[in-house]
């Protein structure tokens, strides 16, 4: 979650709203199951599959960040809005997917179930951290906040991407490259999205099956939007939201209490974290009316 | 120049969330309750 989070702060950091996190969620995973499948045949050396794995990361920010570039493209080009073309290419996404390990897809391996053939490197030495039930996904997850911190707090390229955001005639007229840089910003937001399915799909699946996400691509704007794009925010709220899904699988499995709960309080969650914006912008106005009235320093 | 945060703008950013996912466990425990079922062990069962 912290990925697809990611995927969609990126994005509004430069000013561009991307919903799309679920369908490039989609197509990281297919290219990391792809590279999991047919790689070790093409004579690729399988070290506790470690080679594999550092292919299908690279394979599946790629596929998700291209993925992404196409709305970003549609924007930039065409003045396409970037809601509808994300939400869109979801769809297409995911049924590119269903498509694909299909009946009739290029990838179905013929059991009779929708479903490609099983991964033929075991990542449970390469993904698994050492006595321990936790992947490498938490290791990288840390990682990918401290880039996006020093990105966009430390970096040229990243204060250029946040003055775009801002105010995008402001940063034209200051000579910063507004085209560029948020076909960049969707490239890197649909690369974390595309991350964030490779790490359910080879931590938690063998195969690539239809609708392998469970909304991982949505819960990653509450997310975002709870941590407030900041990303120890968005760590923290990860932590929240994981904590909540896997508690309503538990609830679920001991059919004690309906698991649905669980997405009633993350609902409640993301009405009430819009609504305390609101709060601080009462707060701000307040300040500046109290400045505007108070005396001037001599 | 840098802008410099006041103490009063820091909590006001910091707690509002905080908050606002308090305010939302709180009215999850009461759809619990409203829906007879034991909301400790439900709390417990999502690990909160």
């Amino acid at each position: 979650m912290t990925f697809t989070a990611l995927a969609f702060a990126i994005a509004s950091r430069c000013g561009l709203v991307n919903i799309g996190a679920e369908g490039q969620f989609y197509l990281g995973g297919i290219a990391a199951g792809l590279v999991a499948i047919y790689a070790p045949g093409l004579g690729i050396p399988v070290i506790g599959g470690a080679v594999v794995l550092v292919l299908a990361i690279i394979a599946g920010f790629i596929a998700g960040g291209l993925w992404g570039l196409i709305a970003g493209w549609l924007k930039v080009s065409f003045g396409a809005n970037e809601v509808i073309t994300t939400v869109m290419l979801n769809y297409i996404a995911s049924f590119l997917n269903k498509y694909l390990i299909g009946y009739d897809g290029p990838f179905y391996d013929g059991s009779g179930n929708p479903q490609s053939e099983a991964f033929k490197v075991s990542f449970e030495r390469g993904f698994f951290i050492q006595n321990s039930d936790m992947t490498i996904t938490i290791v990288l997850a840390i990682l990918a906040l401290v880039f996006y911190f020093i990105f966009f707090f430390k970096m040229k390229k990243g204060y250029e991407m946040r003055v775009v955001g801002l105010n995008s005639t402001a940063a034209e007229y200051a000579g910063i490259k507004v085209k560029s840089n948020a076909l960049l910003a969707m490239f890197m937001a649909g690369g974390f999205g595309g991350l964030a399915g490779v790490s359910e799909l080879l931590s938690a699946q063998s195969r690539i099956l239809p609708d392998f996400s469970s909304g991982y691509g949505f819960d990653g704007v509450a997310v975002a939007l709870l941590g407030q794009l900041h990303p120890l925010g968005m760590g923290l709220s990860a932590i929240l939201f994981a904590v909540l899904k896997s508690g309503g699988l538990a609830m679920g499995n001991k059919g004690t209490i309906s698991p649905y709960i669980v997405n009633a309080i993350q609902a409640f969650v993301i009405i009430l974290v819009v609504a305390s914006v609101f709060v601080q912008d009462e707060y701000n106005r307040r300040k500046l009316i109290r400045q505007a009235k108070a005396p001037k320093e001599e | 120049m840098k802008k410099k945060l006041s103490t009063g703008d820091v909590l006001i950013k910091v707690l509002t969330p905080i908050v606002a996912v308090g305010v939302a466990l709180i009215l999850g425990m009461i759809l619990i309750a409203l829906l007879g079922k034991d909301v400790g062990l439900a709390m417990g069962e999502l690990h909160l």
